[in-house]
């Protein structure tokens, strides 16, 4: 269950750096170490995460998890133009039965779209609880989610990795219900009679 | 009590997709009298499973708070084949969501996002079928009909006047089987 840095990966994805604000908050800035590809953005408050990506990636961690017996590890990916997370990418890596070894080789998925970055990790694992699933968390910038499993349980922990430090996030904090943000986005054009 | 569908008057609605059966496939076209299109026919994929999901979670809580059904747009994006969902301008009522399809109600949106179905809930009468509630677009069109317990979704195809009932394995497509699948040479098992 780990992140394996290999320097020989030469179609390595852009990253990011995650800056703490004096409200709590985390930025989203460039890195300091840029590739000649990188494209340059403006540095923005790090978005909540949609509740229905963090779903999805759950229930595509539990179907691997259902078909092999092994545990899945995928990259969170930001749009830093847009501003918003999308879709994740699954990349190279040798699944286990505690956890995955991963690293950044995105194969067929290298090179992201434009402007797009990866910006954490989500990760399925033998965890039976936090002080076990924050080893997890590789060292590298962003939001980092592991899906701890237990003989009986599945519990969600959520990281923030900045400034080479890993900090504990708050659910509330970082996932965001996007139903609510859609309908708050249409209530103008929703009626209920 | 489903929505209208303005083919007449492009400018101000959302343009449909025109559906082709060839050789067993499904093709998203242009409509039949669009001067030049700027996109040629092609397959019809799935609807994301995950899509459907989101709007079946999202309409269950409305129906769970405030008893009102709710309609969704499924829109095909015509360059990258890709489907992504808006909630359109509606009104809610008690046994089903009336809706438009109004091109300013969703400005961000790009003109090769096209309408490819619906979703909708639905409180059915005993003498109605979910059929009749199908709109006139073209695409693939979902009904979650509302009932306790909760019965499965219903999925149908519009073929310029004809509907047909569809197995949902056939026009959904499971994401999650096709994240792994795209992945799989990437993937070692220890």
């Amino acid at each position: 269950m780990s992140y394996s840095p290999d320097d020989s990966i030469k179609n390595r994805p852009p990253l990011i750096r995650l800056a703490r604000a004096k409200d709590r908050l985390m930025r989203v800035t460039l890195p300091k170490s840029r590739q000649p590809a990188d494209r340059p953005f403006t540095p923005f408050q790090m978005p909540p995460f949609p509740l229905s990506q963090h779903r999805w990636l759950g229930g595509l961690g539990l179907e691997f998890f259902k078909r092999q017996r092994r545990y899945l590890a995928v990259l969170l990916t930001l749009d830093c133009e847009g501003q918003r997370w999308c879709r994740p990418v699954i990349p190279a890596q040798t699944c286990g039965k505690d956890g995955s070894c991963w690293t950044l080789d995105l194969g067929k998925s290298y090179p992201l779209p434009p402007g797009k970055r990866v910006a954490g990790s989500f990760q399925v694992c033998r965890a039976a609880s936090i002080m076990e699933a924050i080893d997890a968390v590789p060292v590298m910038d962003g939001l980092h989610i592991v899906q701890a499993m237990s003989e009986d349980e599945v519990n969600p922990y959520f990281f923030l990795r900045a400034e080479n430090r890993t900090g504990v996030g708050i659910p509330e904090e970082i996932i965001a219900n996007d139903w609510d943000l859609a309908l708050q986005e249409a209530s103008g054009r929703m009626s209920f009679e | 009590m489903s929505q209208p569908n303005k083919q007449s008057s492009p400018n101000r609605f959302l343009l449909p997709i025109r559906l082709i059966e060839h050789n067993g496939k499904y093709l998203a076209a242009a409509l039949a009298d669009e001067r030049s299109p700027d996109f040629d026919p092609f397959p019809l994929p799935g609807v994301p499973a995950s899509l459907i999901d989101w709007l079946r979670i999202g309409s269950q809580t409305i129906w769970a708070h405030k008893n009102r059904c709710i309609a969704g747009l499924l829109l095909i994006h015509t360059r990258s084949h890709r489907w992504t969902i808006r909630l359109p301008h509606q009104r809610c009522g008690p046994d089903a969501a009336q809706w438009y399809t109004l091109r300013e109600d969703l400005p961000a949106l790009s003109a090769r996002w096209r309408i490819g179905g619906s979703f909708q809930t639905k409180v059915l009468g005993e003498k109605e079928s979910a059929e009749d509630c199908i709109p006139a677009a073209a695409g693939i069109h979902v009904v979650q009909p509302i009932s306790y317990p909760l019965r499965p979704f219903l999925t149908f195809m519009r073929i310029g006047e004809r509907v047909y009932k569809s197995p949902s394995d056939f026009i959904i497509s499971n994401d999650w089987h096709e994240a792994l699948q795209e992945a799989a040479e990437r993937i070692t098992l220890a």
